[in-house]
């Protein structure tokens, strides 16, 4: 199982780099061996997600030319990543907005600003197994 | 006429008549005269005088008598509230000399206006009620825009936000290792990313509270680019969540407007607005907007071109689209206020807003003058008549912004008419269209320096002092220039407002 953990990967979508930093930084604090991998537009998380195998995406609702909701449209279409875990961030997320995210197969919804205890939490609910949860605990404390 | 055919005339009247002779004795009254004292008639018959049914206290008639005697014509009063038989009168008494039966007497008329006078008080207070409901819609239609602008707002906020709590969470996980020696490089990193942010944040409430002070702000001279820039910058979200593309072409990047920043932001960010609601509803492709700055030197206009790839405007509502409350969206999502208040704002700016007839999409241009004639504009007794403007007339050319709108502070209030103007070419045009008082310049411009500007309005055959306004290391170009060129004066850079008046009245004096 400890394997597992090695390969624990996590794809971070967002157009603000500071954002981006940001999660890395926090992984880095908390989750150490979790590995972040960043992108800047869909185009990109796309690419990568295509070469490489993720366990969990965060990807922001507002980017440049396609949005987060378009990513996940494309993604729940192919088979590859229709089980993809991935958590909607967004500013100002309305009631309607979540419904939507939600039917269209987003894990999670996660309103910005965020604190490092969320991130830590959402990491934790969704790579979790229960080994994991004992080297993170760890980690944290 | 016999004096009987008149009467019976004068019975039908509708106003109330009645005829005295000079010496205020009644000689006829109509039935309406009766109506209106609210006697039974034979009270008003027994009644001699003029003053036994109309107390002089109340209505002096025979001050209005002897007035009609003496100018021998018709004398007309003032309408006056009048409480006759406790009913409150709005009335206006005309004197009319004329012959009744050989002798000379008075035809006084009374005219009730009451009636009018509460329908005018009614039309008053539904104006009144208008405006309010006006005033609220306008302020409605505001609030809608700060809607829509609080929600990209906040998002742009909010980025920031948690990069900057993220990294003081950060800040406190590095302090907590013993050896703060070796997390050095994080904390900086964490302290340059909250500064950062604190930056980005303070930007963004900045332009938002600028959008919303829209308050009576005078005008001032800003560089249009800047200007353009700010506004797309306010809408610049909403365009990217849609796709959109925005380009801003700026042919000429010097041009300064004497412009009210504000209203002329809220002009463009309207436009901007109407073009991106107007390409995403006839669902347009690949929805472009361009946004073009030109000037036309032999119109000393500058050009603002908005062109959008959208539905363009029917032929048959282009001449209603300016008209208030004219809109094409669906009831509430819009009130049809946006480009008729945009079109007063420019009329204010003494500028133009029109549609420019093309074949595709829309096209808004917006003109306005270049800012000599729009200093000419804001200095109204200037528009009158120049002969008559009592007080001096100052030129101030500063290629500098900053500095024109200092002077013109400086110049509030005060007895001179101020002119600015951005560069020598710029100002020789309008010494060629007026003479002024006292020029003062900038030395060191782009185009054209001081000592260049000087010789070419002294070859025009100015006479006016000048004063060069700059540095001290050009104070040698000003000893040089002082005989040569007939520079009066100095004004050294930075100056105090005190430093400025005392200089520009010495000047002005020894002339």
């Amino acid at each position: 199982m400890s394997a597992d953990w090695q390969t624990r990967k996590v794809l971070v979508v967002d157009d603000d780099k500071k954002i981006c930093d940001l999660f890395t930084a926090f992984i880095k604090i908390g989750a150490k061996k979790i590995s972040c991998v960043t992108a800047n537009d869909v185009t990109q998380a796309l690419f990568k997600i295509d070469n490489q195998e993720f366990d969990l995406v965060f990807i922001d609702q507002k980017l440049p030319s396609k949005s987060g909701t378009d990513f996940i449209r494309t993604v729940r279409t192919s088979m590859k990543h229709r089980n993809l875990k991935i958590i909607l961030m967004s500013a100002a997320l309305e009631k309607e907005d979540i419904l939507t995210a939600m039917e269209m197969g987003v894990s999670q919804v996660m309103v910005k600003p965020f604190t490092f205890a969320q991130i830590m939490e959402k990491l934790k609910d969704n790579l979790h197994s229960e080994e994991d949860d004992i080297k993170m605990k760890k980690e944290l404390n | 006429m016999s004096s009987k055919e008149l009467f019976n005339c004068l019975d039908n009247l509708f106003e109330a008549v009645v005829i005295i002779d000079a010496k205020g004795n009644i000689e006829y009254f109509n039935n309406n005269f009766v109506t209106l004292l609210k006697e039974p008639p034979r009270v008003v018959r027994k009644a001699k005088l003029i003053s036994d049914l109309i107390p002089k206290n109340v209505l002096d008639v025979m001050d209005y008598v002897s007035r009609a005697e003496e100018s021998k014509s018709t004398v007309l009063s003032e309408e006056a509230r009048v409480v006759l038989a406790e009913t409150d009168y709005t009335l206006v008494l005309k004197a009319q000399p004329i012959e009744c039966e050989g002798k000379s007497c008075f035809l006084i008329s009374l005219n009730d206006l009451s009636v009018e006078k509460k329908l005018y008080e009614k039309y008053k207070d539904q104006m009144e009620e208008l405006k309010n409901t006006h005033s609220q819609i306008v302020q409605a239609d505001k609030l809608r825009t700060i809607g829509e602008l609080t929600a990209g707002v906040s998002h742009e906020i909010n980025n920031p936000l948690t990069v900057a709590s993220g990294n003081a969470e950060i800040i406190e996980f590095c302090l907590e290792n013993e050896n703060l020696e070796e997390e050095r490089d994080g904390l900086v990193d964490a302290v340059a990313n909250i500064k950062d942010s604190h930056v980005r944040i303070q930007k963004i409430i900045h332009s938002m509270k600028d959008f919303l002070h829209k308050s009576e702000d005078a005008k001032e001279y800003c560089n249009l680019q800047d200007l353009i820039e700010k506004s797309v910058s306010l809408v610049k979200r909403g365009f990217d969540d849609a796709k959109a593309e925005i380009k801003v072409d700026i042919q000429r990047a010097d041009l300064v407007g004497l412009v009210n920043r504000l209203k002329i932001e809220q002009v463009m960010v309207n436009l901007f607005k109407n073009a991106l609601d107007a390409m995403l509803e006839a669902k347009i492709d690949k929805p472009s907007l361009s946004v073009t700055l030109s000037h036309k030197d032999e119109d000393s206009y500058m050009i603002l071109d908005i062109i959008d790839n959208g539905p363009g405007i029917p032929d048959e509502i282009r001449d209603e689209v300016f008209n208030t409350f004219f809109t094409t969206k669906d009831a509430g999502k819009g009130t049809g206020l946006g480009l008729s208040i945009a079109s007063r704002i420019i009329q204010s700016h003494t500028g133009k807003l029109e549609i420019v007839a093309t074949d595709s999409g829309c096209h808004f241009r917006i003109s306005l003058p270049i800012i000599e004639v729009s200093s000419f504009a804001d200095n109204d007794s200037l528009l009158d008549n120049s002969a008559s403007v009592k007080g001096k007339k100052i030129l101030v050319v500063d290629n500098e912004v900053a500095i024109l709108n200092l002077c013109k502070k400086f110049f509030e209030n005060t007895d001179y008419l101020f002119i600015g103007s951005t560069s020598g070419p710029d100002a020789l045009r309008v010494l060629k269209k007026f003479d002024v008082d006292l020029v003062i310049t900038d030395y060191k411009m782009p185009e054209m320096d001081g000592s260049e500007f000087a010789k070419l309005a002294r070859e025009m055959g100015k006479t006016m002092p000048f004063l060069y306004m700059t540095t001290k290391e050009k104070v040698a170009r000003f000893q040089e220039d002082k005989e040569k060129l007939g520079i009066t004066g100095l004004i050294l850079k930075p100056f105090s407002r005190d430093e400025f008046f005392n200089t520009i009245e010495q000047t002005l004096e020894v002339k």
